[in-house]
C-alpha cells in the first residue's frame, strides 16, 4: 500500500477533523439530497401541480438543515433525509389533517411515477416515504405542513413568560399530520404542532460568534450573507456540527441497532445548549462533554428536555414509559464523555486509545491512522515540558511542597 | 459506569460530589466518584495532565493508580491519598508511606494561605504539584519546588513561611503563642517582640504581626500550635531499623 500523500496529522485537533471527514456524508452526497429535495419542491410547485394553490414550500429539516448529518455505520444502509413540504396557503378550517396528507400524497406519488422511481411512496405516521435506490441510497421523508403561528401563541400562552420570544418562534411554527392524532380527520381540529426551521435558527444562534466571522471571511471573498441566519449549513462548517458528528458516531456504534438509543435531537439539543463559542472540535468537546453528563444526571422525575423551538415538546417525553431510553442515555454520555477524553487529554495526538477506536469504528480508524505523524521529537521534549508546566505554577503563586508527617 | 448516588445522602454529601465530578470530570476520564461511609472516594487513574495550551496534543506526563478520601467536611479535614500502584517509590525520601500515603503538602498552611481552597483549587494544586513534583524529581534528580523537612521540622518551616519569619521551632512557637493571645498588636511600649529579639514589636516585626493577625485565625493558630508541641510516641526501635533500611537504597540490589 502507498504512504498517503500529503501533511502528516501532528495535533489532536487535525486528527479530530480527519475522523469528522471520514464519518461525514460525502459533499457529493450531500448535494445530491439537496438536489433531490429541491426537485420534489420544484414539481410540487408546478402550475399544473394540484396543490400549486396552497403555495407549497419544501425545505430540509433535522441534522440535513443543522449540518450534523453522518455515514451510517453499515455501508448499506441509507441515509434519512427528512425535508418539510409546508403549504403557505394551508389552513386547519379549510383542511382535516388526512386530506392535507392525500392532497400532497396526490402529487408525491406523480412524482415517483414521473421519476420511474421503483418503490411507491410510503404512507407513514406522519410524512410520506420515498426510497431512492442507487449510488447514493436515500430515505426521504416528506412532512406535509401547514403554518400554525396563531395556534403556536395559543398553546404556549400562559406556559412561556417571554412574549417576544413565543412571537418570534410562532413565525416559523407549523401544524403536521398524525395518523394517530385523534383530530386526524376533523377539519378545524388541533393540530400537532412542530418547528424545525425555528430550531434550525436557535441552533445557529448559539454558534452565532463563530458563524458571524464566517459570515465575514464569506463576504470577503464575494459571498454575501446579510445574517448568519441566512447562511445556509453546507457553506460552513463549526466545531459544534463536527463534535456532535463524532458524538453521533460513538453513540451509533455503542447502540448498533438498539431501538431505545439515544436520539439525535436530545444529543444536538443538549450539546448546542453546553456550547460556548469554541473554536476547536476539541474545546467544543471537552467543555460540552461534561456539562451534557451532569445535565442528564441532575434531570428530574419525570426528565425534562424542552424543544427550544417550542418549549411545550419535551424531547424526553418517552422516557417515562420506557426507562431503559434514560439509562442508556445516562451510560451512553457517561461513556462517551469518558472515551473522548482518554484521547482529548490523556493520549498523544497519534495514539488513539482503544475505546476511542472502537468508538469511531476500526474501518475509520484505519483510514486515519496512517496519516498520523511520528512523536519522537515531542517525547524527546517531555522534560522540558514538565519543567515548563512546573514553571507555571510557581510564576502563578501555586507552588506546593511535599511533606512527610511523621506520627 | 455512572454511580446513582441516589437522594439519601446528606447535602453535604451530595455537594462535595458535585464538586469533585465538576473539578475532575472534565479531563480525568479513568477516575470514578462513589461513596463510601459518608465520604467520598476517588479512585482510578490520574493522569497528570500538561495545562499549558503548548504541550495539550503530548497527553499525559505519567499515570498513577491513586484511591483518593474526601471526607465531607473537607476543607476541615486533609483528604487522604493513596498511590495504589507503584509509579512512587514507597519511601520517606519520596514523602510516600510503605502503605503508599502519599504526604501530599502541608495541608493547613496550604488552606490558610491558598486564594482558592475548593476541592477542585486542591486536585489542581497541591494535588498535581505533587505528582509533577515526582515526575521531576525522577528525571532531574530534584524536587522542583522544594519539598519540606519531615516530621515536626517541616511542619515548622511551613509555618515559618507562611508568617514570614525564621524556621526554628522556638521562634514559630513563639509567634503562634503571641497570635493566640492576642487581637491586635499591644499599645505599650514593654511588650518584647514575640521573634526573641528583644526590641518592643513596634520597633521590630509589627507589620508581619498585624499581617498575622488578619490572615490567621486564633483558633487556627492554637491548632498549629498543638500540633508542633504535640508529644510524639518515641519510635521502636525495630521501626528505627525499619527506615534506615528503607531509606538506603543502596543496601538493596536494585
Ligand atoms: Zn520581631
Amino acid at each position: 500500500m502507498n504512504a498517503p500523500a500529503g501533511k502528516k496529522i501532528t495535533t489532536k485537533e487535525e486528527a479530530l477533523r480527519a475522523l469528522v471527514e471520514e464519518i461525514s456524508i460525502p459533499p457529493s452526497y450531500d448535494e445530491k439530497a439537496r438536489t433531490r429535495y429541491r426537485s420534489i419542491g420544484e414539481w410540487l410547485d408546478r402550475p399544473a401541480s394540484t396543490i400549486h394553490g396552497l403555495g407549497p414550500v419544501v425545505s430540509s429539516q433535522g441534522s440535513f438543515a443543522l449540518g450534523t448529518v453522518i455515514r451510517p455505520v453499515g455501508d448499506g444502509d441509507a441515509y434519512d433525509v427528512d425535508v418539510v413540504c409546508s403549504l403557505k396557503h394551508g389552513s386547519r378550517s379549510k383542511m382535516s389533517q388526512e386530506e392535507l396528507k392525500q392532497a400532497v400524497g396526490i402529487e408525491i406519488h406523480g412524482y415517483a411515477t414521473a421519476q420511474n422511481m421503483s418503490n411507491e411512496p410510503d404512507d407513514a405516521r406522519r410524512c410520506w416515504t420515498l426510497e431512492y435506490q442507487d449510488a447514493a441510497n436515500f430515505h426521504m421523508d416528506v412532512l406535509p405542513s401547514i403554518p400554525a403561528r396563531d395556534d403556536f401563541t395559543s398553546q404556549m400562552r400562559g406556559f412561556s413568560p417571554d412574549i417576544g420570544l413565543v412571537q418570534r418562534l410562532s413565525e416559523t411554527a407549523i401544524g403536521i399530520t398524525d395518523k394517530k392524532h385523534p383530530g386526524y380527520q376533523i377539519r378545524g381540529a388541533e393540530w400537532l404542532i412542530s418547528n424545525p426551521k425555528g430550531y434550525a435558527r436557535w441552533f445557529r444562534l448559539r454558534q452565532k460568534t463563530i458563524l458571524e466571522e464566517a459570515r465575514l471571511q464569506m463576504k470577503a471573498e464575494g459571498r454575501v450573507y446579510a445574517s448568519v441566519e441566512e447562511i445556509p449549513s453546507y457553506e460552513v462548517r463549526t466545531p459544534l456540527q463536527d463534535a456532535i458528528k463524532l458524538l453521533k458516531r460513538h453513540r451509533d456504534v455503542m447502540f448498533d441497532g438498539d431501538k431505545h438509543k439515544p436520539i439525535s435531537i436530545i444529543i444536538t439539543t443538549i450539546a448546542a445548549e453546553a456550547y460556548q463559542g469554541e473554536s476547536t472540535i476539541s474545546d467544543t468537546l471537552k467543555n460540552i462533554l461534561p456539562k451534557m453528563e451532569r445535565r442528564i444526571a441532575e434531570l428530574g422525575d419525570p426528565a425534562v428536555i424542552s424543544n427550544p423551538s417550542y418549549p411545550r415538546e419535551n424531547f424526553a417525553d418517552k422516557w417515562a414509559e420506557v426507562p431503559e431510553k434514560r439509562r442508556n442515555f445516562e451510560k451512553w454520555v457517561s461513556k462517551a464523555r469518558q472515551d473522548f477524553l482518554s484521547y482529548l487529554t490523556v493520549s498523544r495526538f497519534n495514539d488513539f486509545p482503544e475505546p476511542f477506536k472502537a468508538a469511531m469504528t476500526e474501518t475509520t480508524i484505519r483510514k486515519v491512522s496512517p496519516k498520523l505523524g511520528l512523536a519522537a521529537a515531542m517525547i524527546a521534549a517531555g522534560t522540558t515540558a514538565a519543567v515548563a508546566e512546573a514553571q507555571k505554577v510557581e510564576t502563578n503563586g501555586n507552588a506546593t511542597k511535599p511533606w512527610l508527617d511523621i506520627e | 459506569m455512572p454511580q446513582n448516588l441516589g437522594s439519601t445522602l446528606s447535602d453535604e454529601v451530595q455537594l462535595l460530589i458535585r464538586e469533585i465530578k465538576d473539578a475532575l470530570f472534565v479531563d480525568q476520564p479513568y477516575l470514578e466518584v462513589s461513596v463510601q461511609g459518608g465520604a467520598v472516594i476517588v479512585e482510578g487513574t490520574y493522569a497528570l495532565l500538561p495545562h499549558l495550551p503548548l504541550h495539550q496534543d503530548m497527553g499525559a506526563f505519567a499515570r498513577h493508580k491513586v484511591r483518593v478520601t474526601v471526607e465531607a467536611n473537607y476543607p476541615k479535614t486533609e483528604p487522604v491519598v493513596v498511590v495504589l500502584d507503584r509509579s512512587i517509590p514507597r519511601k520517606d525520601d519520596y514523602h510516600c508511606s510503605s502503605k503508599g500515603e502519599c504526604c501530599i503538602t502541608v495541608f493547613e498552611t496550604w488552606k490558610a494561605s491558598a486564594k482558592d481552597i475548593s476541592i477542585a483549587s486542591y486536585f489542581n494544586g497541591p494535588f498535581r504539584n505533587f505528582f509533577l513534583s515526582q515526575l521531576l524529581k525522577r528525571r532531574k534528580g530534584h524536587w522542583p519546588f522544594d519539598d519540606w523537612a519531615h516530621g515536626e521540622e517541616g511542619f515548622a518551616q511551613a509555618i515559618a513561611e507562611f508568617i514570614g519569619c525564621r524556621s526554628d521551632a522556638a521562634t514559630v512557637k513563639n509567634i503562634l503563642s503571641w497570635r493566640i493571645d492576642n487581637e491586635c498588636l499591644p499599645a505599650s511600649q514593654d511588650t518584647q517582640c514575640p521573634c526573641g529579639s528583644g526590641e518592643t514589636p513596634s520597633d521590630c516585626c509589627a507589620d508581619l504581626l498585624s499581617g498575622l493577625v488578619q490572615r490567621l485565625p486564633q483558633e487556627e493558630a492554637r491548632h498549629w500550635l498543638e500540633r508542633l508541641t504535640k508529644k510524639r510516641r518515641p519510635l521502636a526501635p525495630r521501626e528505627i531499623q525499619r527506615r534506615i533500611h528503607k531509606n538506603r537504597p543502596f543496601r538493596r540490589i536494585q
